[in-house]
């Protein structure tokens, strides 16, 4: 199948929930503004849009750990189910005309389902970070947060160059893309042995509050897809992450695709 | 029609997973605290007692894990249970044997008493293993027992009444899990999508919790309140309150006038 085919199928697969979609607008533009407005809290510096987005703890912030689990694991979740029950009905993978062409719309879909979110999900926290802050980027200033929390003016004059506004959200663009992808491809791999996506979604929903309790050594995947403090002091990092979360979306895009060249659709 | 609702409720394999996973969340906080190679004077600064070592008031990381996932297990284990019998037809063959209002009310009935009990599962098996781990000493607030501080859930209960206290929060919980189980139940009267109505009553736990914080409102925070020891508040009793009459009263309703034959 010629990938144009596939990313086109993919696209209209998922425009396709109109009363989805329209839902999951509104759940995220009310989650989204609560947690921005939960990330105000604590003006013990010059609090701005960067902090209501992402927050440096890694948690708060409207683009943060919180967010993965009140918004990105139900939402992908529930596209990434209808559309497969969509697309492994028996007469839809006929009118496709192969197993590789149902795998390559699904893998397709599953992308353009994590730009998509991404480019919301980013758009509204930017919005209500205006709304409420304004545009300015306070972490520059020595007012600002980081400044604050480092109380080292050296330490935080190297760190300036890492903090610019396209760093930060070229940052928050990487990651949060790769983090919804490697959800979509993991709810498409557990959704092989799992029937019930309410069964996936409480896994996911265990995982990420593994990641959150920081329970082993290293991130599962909403941790690797937060940006704190750290990050931000070493950049490199963020690197390391995103490299991280797309490896593991990679390869388990290579087994669902050896899963879906033996499945059977008819039974 | 309970005999019914019990072997069908045996046979999902749901229900024993979500048993599995309680009695793992239960039991995991035990394992880690489990007394090993200790003396006498061990406890003597900060004695352990099942009161003070319960994972709801010793939060560990195994009980934040509850504490997020707790609407999914009380909704997960039956509330689709009206969704699912409508969508396969099967709600027609039951109707034939049996009052449309009889069905509702059963099914009421099992689904809010299954989410309550699963979702206080793992805190009734942390406490019963703790019981085996620990001796049953009184609480005393000024020698190291002070899980719950003066900004908690009645205090002056759990130093003079620990067991009425346990149970208290025990019938809350599950009373609170009965209510998510509920309205998801409630829910599927208009949506027959079976993972919306197991998802909804997850989303609308979120959906709240976000938004009374958000306000400032923490005495509100339905998580606070019910999961992480937040001090009594009025709030509590009308959210149990709303929570049963709204799901009850709409289930009921929208129930009674589905066409169904």
């Amino acid at each position: 199948m010629k990938p144009f085919k596939a990313v086109h199928l993919g696209i209209r697969g998922l425009l396709s929930f109109h009363r989805t979609w329209l839902l999951i607008v509104l759940y995220c533009i009310g989650i989204q503004t609560g947690l921005s407005f939960i990330a105000r809290e604590g003006q013990w510096s010059n609090n701005g849009i960067y902090d209501l987005m992402a927050n440096f703890s890694g948690i708060n912030g409207s683009t943060n750990q919180n967010m993965f689990i009140a918004i990105a694991i139900p939402v992908i979740v529930t596209l990434i189910s209808q559309l497969t029950d969509k697309h492994e009905k028996a007469l839809y993978v006929l009118k496709l005309g192969s197993r590789s062409r149902t795998w390559s719309s699904l893998a397709a879909s599953a992308i353009c389902l994590s730009l998509i979110l991404t480019l919301m999900i980013l758009g509204f926290s930017y919005l209500v970070g205006i709304l409420l802050r304004g545009p300015e980027n306070t972490w520059l200033h020595s007012t600002g947060s980081i400044s604050k929390v480092l109380n080292n003016k050296e330490a935080f004059q190297s760190i300036t160059p890492h903090i610019t506004t396209f760093n930060i959200l070229s940052a928050l663009f990487v990651t949060k893309f790769f983090g919804f992808l490697l959800i979509s491809f993991l709810t498409l791999f557990l959704k092989f042995f799992l029937k019930s996506s309410a069964i996936i979604i409480i896994l996911l929903v265990t995982l990420a509050g593994i990641d959150l309790c920081n329970v082993l050594p290293f991130p599962i995947f909403t941790r690797a897809a937060s940006l704190a403090l750290h990050n931000w002091i070493n950049p490199m990092s963020i690197v390391f992450q995103s490299l991280y979360l797309l490896a593991v979306s990679f390869v388990l895009l290579v087994i669902i695709r050896q899963l879906y060249k033996r499945k059977d659709f008819l039974s | 029609m309970l005999k019914m609702e019990f072997s069908r409720i045996s046979s999902r394999p749901v229900l024993w997973m979500l048993l599995a996973a309680g009695l793992f969340l239960g039991l995991w906080p035990v394992i880690q605290m489990w007394p090993q190679g200790v003396t006498d004077q061990y406890y003597m600064m900060y004695p352990r007692s099942p009161f003070v070592s319960w994972m709801y008031l010793e939060v560990s990381s195994t009980y934040q894990i509850y504490a997020l996932i707790f609407p999914l297990l009380a909704s997960l284990v039956y509330c689709d249970a009206y969704a699912e019998d409508f969508n396969t037809g099967l709600i027609k063959s039951i109707l034939t044997k049996i009052h449309k209002k009889s069905y509702l009310m059963t099914r009421y009935a099992v689904n809010f008493l299954l989410g309550g009990f699963i979702a206080v599962f793992p805190l009734l098996v942390n406490f019963l293993a703790l019981m085996m781990a620990f001796p049953l000493i009184e609480n005393n607030f000024y020698y190291g027992m002070a899980p719950v501080s003066q900004n908690g859930f009645y205090q002056d209960l759990f130093y003079q009444h620990p067991f009425v206290y346990i149970a208290l929060r025990f019938f809350l919980l599950f009373l609170f899990g009965g209510i998510l189980a509920s309205l998801g139940l409630a829910l599927s009267t208009a949506v027959r999508n079976r993972y919306i109505v197991l998802v909804f009553p997850f989303l609308l736990f979120l959906g709240l919790d976000v938004l009374f914080p958000s306000l400032n409102w923490y005495s509100y925070s339905v998580s606070g309140l019910f999961l992480w020891n937040y001090q009594e508040h009025w709030s509590m009793l009308l959210y149990l309150f709303a929570g049963f009459l709204g799901s009850f009263v709409w289930y009921l309703t929208a129930g009674v006038r589905n066409e169904t034959v």
